[in-house]
């Protein structure tokens, strides 16, 4: 349904660019405002129970969290000033003085209390309730300290603190317009075209450069990518097709930036199927897969090839995994083994048939028609079941899948290995939906989560990842680059590999910089 | 023969009886007449024009367009004609039947037709594709569930109107059973309007298939469809115009050669016409 639902937002937007071509044109940058263009509408607007990414990179322009993320995903200070852990069970932050709510109320330990005592209330529902079971008490010894005492040592609990905060008392239905403390405020949001967003005075940063923001929610990637050319919408992250990118270049306005991401792609395989319970099977599937030629050319280039979940750049990393090679003979071999023989040789007759999830996302249905024909040529039939994204992603959570194709977004520790890895984190206690069970990694993932040195949890993840690079319970495939179209003058931002869009703070709009003209520099 | 004689005589239905004869060929024997294998991938070559090597240029997998066309027409030719086979078979039983036998029967069918007319037949199709799922089947069923109810009523009028003539009244005095005086001698004369029905019938289905299949409803991929076609080049429409208009302009064909078609068939089966 949610193709029909970008039809209809189709031909009014054309013939909204139609007017607005046809009138004079004074361009939003024009008048100081710098217009977003979102891939689709946020689900939710609430920090407290966000999980969507629009959602998400709404609220980091709209809310503070205790502490931020610099561009290697290492704490930084956001509303606590600074920190402490005197003991593994104990962190202490201490709040910035004289912080603010947008609707002017001021901002105190009591609020950060309430976000994650409402998040830690199990009436709340909270999808991030999770994150937090090893909090047990949350203490507020005086307005600008909160100390956070927790049951067992919990080595990730710092990156778990980027949670935007919201005022006490905050009703978890009316919670509109969503009041935080970020740089900006939101005037209007209307649920599936856009959010209007105003600096925010008392912001403890001061007021951001660009006083007037507009986010829009644009399903349709031919749609921005004409909203973009047109200028009606000046800044998209990862908004535009790889294929139209030179066109977007080619307009003169624009500029395009690439940087390195942090979201990485994955097969998820279900090892509860009869074929698939076998490593020999998995690999062959991996083997099959030539990930060069999908980055090549569906990407344009535009992704790095990865051997782990991790984003590259993560600290745990091993840079030493072996990569799966493109390999369709050994493929065939091990599907010999593992006793799916070619029934008919060159013949239409298959090895095994599989049925292959995914969204309806367009790249991600590209990527699938190729996979399905590489792996015809091992002799795997495989039906691709496009789906719309609720149906698909609770298909995936019950476990109701052979293949899928997913994306890890937003990973900021390695304790990811025990959320989607560790036998006891079945969905919805955790992602590990393919059922993979192995005392080993259970074993290293609940001790890694423990250690407080970080040389000795990156040992421990490094084995986790050779297991991992063994056992395949997922393929990793690929992390796209982060891909900025932004009109010239909007300047300021860094792309960081988690997509983050709090830097939008920092930007301005410079007048036009008289380069000299592309042909004179040749 | 003689009527298609007639129909050709009609200008418009001659060229659509031609173009229909070679969509007809061509979908008949693709895989003799595709240049290519339309589903091997030469990726390297995504979005390239038309070239010497591919007529028709290149989609996003460097599938050969051409290949695709041709192998694309069995799949809409088959929906049209599937979609309008079984609905008129449907439409034939249930009409005839609710014409012939009066009544009760004729009350509930069209008290039915009527309901059924009310719904937005595309949506419903839409929702059907939606629930049950991407397939051939499918699509067929989606397009037939209300399909039927036009035919249905056209033969029901036909069936009333020809039950009373003087020759099934005689048929019916010699004592010709029911069955044999519906199949034998009502019906005969009840469908020449179907013909020309259906004939336009077949084009709104193809019409209604490229339009699920744009929307990732129709056949499952990677089966070439014209919808899936146009639908897959749109994001492309920029920088690779020939992946749409390509299917778009077979899809235009085909929908007017029907149309052609179905206008010279009326032609020729008006009795009025012919006396002229």
């Amino acid at each position: 349904m949610l193709r029909i639902f970008r039809l209809s937002i189709l031909f009014p937007s054309f013939l909204a660019i139609l007017t607005l071509s046809a009138c004079a044109q004074k361009l939003p940058i024009d008048e100081g405002r710098m217009v977003i263009a979102l891939p689709g509408a946020p689900v939710n607007v609430d920090p407290r129970v966000a999980t969507d990414a629009y959602g998400e990179q709404l609220l980091q322009m709209t809310h503070a969290s205790l502490v931020g993320r610099d561009a290697a995903g290492e704490p930084l200070p956001d509303l606590a000033q600074r920190w402490e852990s005197p003991d593994p069970l104990t962190y202490v932050f201490h709040l910035r003085p004289g912080l603010g709510f947008h609707d002017g109320q001021p901002l105190t330990s009591a609020d950060v209390r309430y976000t994650f005592s409402w998040i830690l209330d199990s009436v709340n529902r909270s999808p991030h309730r999770g994150l937090y079971r090893h909090v047990a008490a949350i203490e507020t010894p005086d307005p600008r300290t909160v100390v956070f005492r927790l049951s067992e040592p919990f080595a990730p609990f710092l990156s778990t603190m980027v949670r935007g905060i919201v005022p006490a008392g905050s009703p978890a239905r009316g919670y509109a317009p969503p009041v935080g403390a970020g740089p900006y405020k939101i005037d209007d949001l209307s649920p599936d075209g856009e959010a209007v967003l105003s600096a925010y005075d008392g912001y403890y940063g001061g007021p951001p450069a660009i006083l007037a923001v507009t986010v829009k929610f644009v399903p349709d990637s031919n749609v921005r990518f004409l909203e973009l050319k047109m200028g009606s919408v000046n800044f998209t992250l990862n908004g535009v097709d790889p294929d139209l990118l030179p066109a977007a270049e080619l307009a003169g306005r624009l500029v395009v930036e690439e940087g390195r991401g942090g979201n990485v792609t994955y097969l998820g395989f279900n090892l509860r199927d009869r074929a698939l319970s076998d490593v020999r099977v998995r690999r062959a599937i991996a083997l099959a897969i030539d990930r060069e030629t999908i980055v090549r050319t569906i990407w344009k280039g535009r992704a790095d090839l990865v051997s782990s979940i991790l984003p590259p750049g993560s600290w745990a990393l091993d840079p030493d995994l072996p990569a799966v090679p493109f390999d369709p003979a050994r493929a065939r071999r091990l599907l010999d083994e593992a006793g799916f023989p070619d029934p008919d040789g060159e013949g239409p007759l298959p090895r095994l048939r599989l049925t292959y999830k995914t969204s309806q996302n367009e790249v991600r249905r590209r990527v699938a028609t190729v996979i399905q024909e590489q792996l015809r040529q091992v002799g795997i039939s495989v039906e691709i079941q496009s789906i719309e994204w609720g149906t698909f992603f609770s298909d995936i959570k019950k476990g109701n899948f052979q293949i899928y194709s997913l994306t890890w977004v937003g990973i900021a520790d390695p304790d990811i290995f025990h959320h989607a890895f560790h036998s006891r984190s079945a969905p919805p206690d955790g992602a590990n939906r393919g059922g993979y069970s192995d005392a080993e990694i259970d074993r290293l993932t609940e001790a890694a989560r423990r250690e407080p040195s970080r040389e000795k949890r990156r040992d421990t993840y490094r084995r986790v990842q050779r297991i991992l690079a063994r056992d395949l319970p997922v393929f990793p495939l690929w992390a796209g680059r982060n891909l900025l179209v932004r009109d010239r003058r909007l300047t300021g931002f860094p792309l960081t590999p988690d997509e983050s869009y709090g830097p939008v703070r920092a930007m301005r709009i410079v007048p036009v910089p008289s380069t000299p003209s592309e042909g004179g520099r040749r | 023969m003689a009527l298609l004689r007639r129909t050709a005589r009609h200008r418009g239905a001659a060229v659509g009886m031609v173009l229909l004869v070679l969509f007809l060929l061509a979908a008949a024997f693709a895989p003799g007449i595709a240049p290519r294998d339309p589903l091997a991938l030469k990726l390297d070559d995504g979005l390239s024009g038309p070239s010497a090597s591919h007529w028709l240029g290149q989609d996003k997998f460097g599938r050969d367009v051409l290949s695709r066309l041709i192998h694309g027409a069995r799949l809409s030719l088959a929906v049209g004609l599937g979609t309008v086979g079984i609905s008129l078979l449907i439409g034939l039983a249930a009409g005839s039947l609710a014409g012939f036998l009066g009544g009760a029967a004729d009350r509930i069918f069209t008290g039915a037709c009527d309901v059924l007319l009310a719904f937005p037949g595309i949506l419903l199709a839409i929702g059907i594709a939606a629930v049950r799922g991407p397939s051939f089947g499918n699509v067929l069923f989606a397009l037939s569930v209300l399909g039927w109810v036009g035919y249905a009523r056209v033969i029901r009028a036909q069936v009333l109107s020809v039950k009373t003539r003087e020759f099934v009244e005689s048929a019916r005095a010699v004592g010709s059973s029911p069955a044999r005086l519906l199949l034998r001698h009502i019906l005969p004369n009840a469908i020449s309007p179907i013909l020309v029905e259906a004939t336009f019938g077949i084009a709104r289905a193809i019409v209604a298939e490229a339009g699920l299949s744009f929307l990732g409803l129709g056949v499952a991929p990677p089966a070439p469809s014209w919808g899936s076609m146009i639908g897959e080049g749109r994001h492309f429409l920029f920088i690779a115009p020939h992946l749409v208009t390509a299917p778009g302009a077979a899809i235009l064909l085909t929908v007017m050669a029907f149309n052609f078609v179905g206008d010279g068939l009326r032609d020729a089966l008006d009795v009025r016409g012919n006396m002229q």
